[in-house]
């Protein structure tokens, strides 16, 4: 287990004040806000950053963090103490954590706490529902697919404390869905009380990055490369397209950056968005002789100047 | 620990929430992991528009849970209150749409 330096984390002194801590804080989770930024892998260091101000702000858990010391700058490897939770008792009151999403650090360290249930079992409560996320590709988007889902559930092991089971469900995509939409599974979440309902399952979906395509709402958005010939001339080229490759026509006269729209091979829905194919001239590099004579050509016989508009 | 759980449970009944026709408040609060205040007050700033009803008979549009739920997140994760969220949504949205100009 990887030791977390809190501390470091937040760029903050051991004796770093509450305030001091705070606001360190606030101006990272901006920077690393996964709605916000656009850095590499935010969400990991998002998660950091709030695990580190959650400890570090709670004062219990700061002197627990604390009492166990700093390792050494080579030792990464970390090993509670024997014994090192026995002498601390969390008062809890993490209120909301459905998914308290933790490190193994953070967990070895103050425990799982997962969604405690709070009232009695005369009452009729409905179940809690659960959140979570799931990661699809373009692909599935537009034909749809099964994902096996794994989620770490909470479960009260009847001696007062919390374990974590695994519980896979086998989830169907629908086609069309979109990012930031949410797949609602009834009665999928935790388990209701008194013979009422258990809640539902959320799953929020995020479309994995591809390498070609974009997603803007049903649109989806590909830079297409062609040649100058191509451009000016007009041709018919084949072009991919997440449902496989299709023969475009090129207008003549087209120029860098314009827009080819395929109408209805965007994303599916009612109705179905649009694919776009943004042109962009590659040109042909002169390193043949072939390639240089005919640049030379070009350069002798156009009366061409790419900068006529800016007056000189 | 527990062996038995192992088991995969298949799921059929999928349905995307943004594709309701029509959500209630409470519908939409349970979406988006949010409180009706912070619903009310994204109402107020004009984040989410009601398609029907007043006060808690809201109703709104399917599309309003991914919205609802990205504010929530602004406002829980980064401490901005309704107001915040909003501008930081409509500035999003516009370095997003700039950026594709751009790409274009």
């Amino acid at each position: 287990m990887q030791f977390k330096d809190y501390y470091s984390i937040l760029g903050v002194a051991r004796d770093a004040k509450p305030e001091d801590i705070k606001r360190a804080y606030r101006k990272l989770a901006r920077k690393y806000h996964p709605d916000v930024s656009k850095l590499p892998d935010t969400e990991e260091r998002f998660k950091e950053v709030g695990e580190a101000h959650e400890v570090l702000m709670d004062a219990e858990k700061r002197a627990a963090y604390d009492a166990i010391g700093t390792p050494g700058s080579d030792q990464r490897e970390f090993r509670p103490p024997p014994g090192w939770d026995t002498g601390f008792e969390f008062s809890g009151g993490d209120a909301g954590a459905g998914f308290a999403d933790h490190s193994d650090f953070f967990e070895a360290l103050f425990g799982r706490r997962g969604s405690q249930r709070r009232g009695s079992a005369a009452f009729q409560e409905r179940g809690e529902d659960h959140h979570a996320k799931v990661l699809i590709d373009l692909e599935d988007a537009y034909q749809g697919a099964r994902r096996t889902v794994t989620l770490r559930v909470p479960v009260p092991d009847g001696q007062g404390h919390v374990v974590l089971t695994e519980r896979r469900l086998e989830v169907s995509i629908p086609r069309g869905v979109l990012p930031g939409q949410h797949l609602r599974l009834a009665g999928q979440g935790g388990p209701g009380s008194g013979g009422a309902p258990a809640g539902d399952l959320f799953l929020e979906v995020v479309l994995r990055p591809h390498a070609l395509y974009r997603v803007d709402g049903r649109d989806v958005r590909f830079e297409l490369p062609v040649a100058p010939w191509e451009a000016a001339l007009g041709a018919e080229i084949d072009a991919p397209t997440p449902q496989g490759s299709v023969r475009l026509t090129v207008p003549a006269g087209s120029v860098q950056g314009r827009s080819l729209r395929l109408k209805g091979r965007g994303l599916p829905g009612d109705p179905p968005g649009d694919l776009y194919a943004d042109l962009r001239i590659v040109l042909p590099p002169a390193e043949s002789d072939t390639a240089r004579r005919l640049y030379q050509e070009m350069a002798d016989k156009l009366a061409f100047n790419p900068r006529a508009t800016l007056g000189v | 620990m527990n062996q038995g759980m192992s088991l995969t449970i298949v799921c059929e009944q999928v349905e995307v929430v943004e594709q309701r026709s029509e959500l209630t408040l409470v519908e939409l609060c349970r979406c988006a992991r949010t409180s009706a205040e912070l619903v009310a007050e994204l109402v107020e700033h004009g984040l989410l528009t009601p398609r029907a009803g007043a006060g808690p008979d809201w109703r709104f549009e399917g599309r309003s849970a991914a919205i609802a739920r990205r504010a929530a997140r602004l406002v829980d994760e980064l401490g901005v209150n309704a107001a915040g969220a909003a501008v930081a949504i409509e500035l999003l949205d516009r370095i997003e749409r700039l950026e594709r100009t751009q790409r274009g």
